[in-house]
């Protein structure tokens, strides 16, 4: 069986671009488009790791990243922050907050597979 | 000191334009001529455009990028990919660039939510005395890429090393 990945951004584009990707190499895609939609695809189960933006609408990343970890049974689940971000602040804060690893855009899909196989123990 | 900041960060925004585009080329070996311009900043035929702003505690900035549907398609890694959400996340990684680039500057900011619109016959207004603009032109069409920003006079422009930015492109793993 394979991984199931919830693919948060605000960009359809992106989205797309990361599921795409992500589907190649065998893994079963999610999307959500913001973090409140986020947290709800969490919720609802089912999901061994996310890739997340941070700047988006409604919820931000990092505060979605804070959410998740709250709650006990979804605290192992690997969140990779995927952004235009690179200032250190927001990595500090971000990994403060829980989250596995950080990409700046734009990405290469290998790299990305690469990071996500190992995150979910399929590396 | 505001005249070297200005200069700083219109030179940075070229350089980002540069390779933003270069990394979303179709055509490897596509060459661009990125033009400071004063262009009337005016596309006649239908275009997406999206703009973004990028706030410290000593400047204020925002970018417009705006360019025909089928140009920006070129650039989309993705075939039959919305053109107007696609220049909203061009802008958002431009922007980000941006950032990153002041921040070796001793400068940090807040990027904003991009706003995105398309129609014909946009034409940009000025918010300051001197937009700049910048006429990216490829074998496919022309970008304009507007840059207006204000920065305090009195505020200290000036190379920092290990700022610790982390590189477009690169990943950590906690």
């Amino acid at each position: 069986m394979s991984a199931t990945v919830l693919v948060v951004d605000d960009s359809a584009t992106i989205r797309q671009q990361v599921g795409d990707a992500l589907s190649v190499a065998g893994l079963s895609v999610v999307e959500a488009a913001d973090g409140v939609e986020g947290l709800e695809k969490i919720l609802a189960g089912g999901i061994n790791c996310v890739v997340c933006d941070v700047n988006m609408p409604k919820m931000n990343g990092i505060e979605m990243v804070a959410e998740v970890k709250k709650i006990e049974s979804l605290a192992k689940v690997p969140i990779i922050m995927l952004t235009t971000e690179g200032a250190k602040d927001l990595i500090v804060r971000a990994k403060a907050a829980g989250a596995s690893g950080w990409i700046v855009k734009p990405f290469k899909p290998e790299m990305l597979v690469a990071a996500v196989n190992k995150l979910s123990g399929l590396a | 000191m505001a005249n070297c900041a200005l200069e700083i960060i219109e030179s940075e925004l070229g350089r980002c334009t540069q390779d933003l585009l270069a990394f979303y080329s179709s055509e490897p070996e596509e060459r661009f001529e990125v033009i400071a311009s004063p262009a009337s900043d005016v596309l006649r035929e239908f275009v997406d455009c999206s703009s973004i702003g990028l706030t410290g505690e000593y400047f204020k900035l925002s970018v417009v990028i705006l360019a025909p549907r089928s140009t920006i398609a070129q650039f989309c890694p993705i075939p039959n990919a919305s053109t107007a959400d696609w220049i909203g996340e061009l802008a958002n990684q431009l922007v980000g660039r941006l950032k990153n680039a002041l921040i070796d500057y001793g400068h940090e900011g807040r990027l904003s939510l991009p706003v995105t619109l398309s129609g014909s016959c946009i034409q940009l207004w000025n918010e300051t005395a001197s937009p700049k603009s910048y006429v990216v032109r490829t074998a496919r069409g022309q970008i304009i890429v507007r840059l207006e920003a204000e920065v305090q006079p009195d505020s200290v422009w000036e190379p920092c090393e290990n700022s610790g930015t982390a590189a477009e492109g690169s990943m950590c793993l906690f």
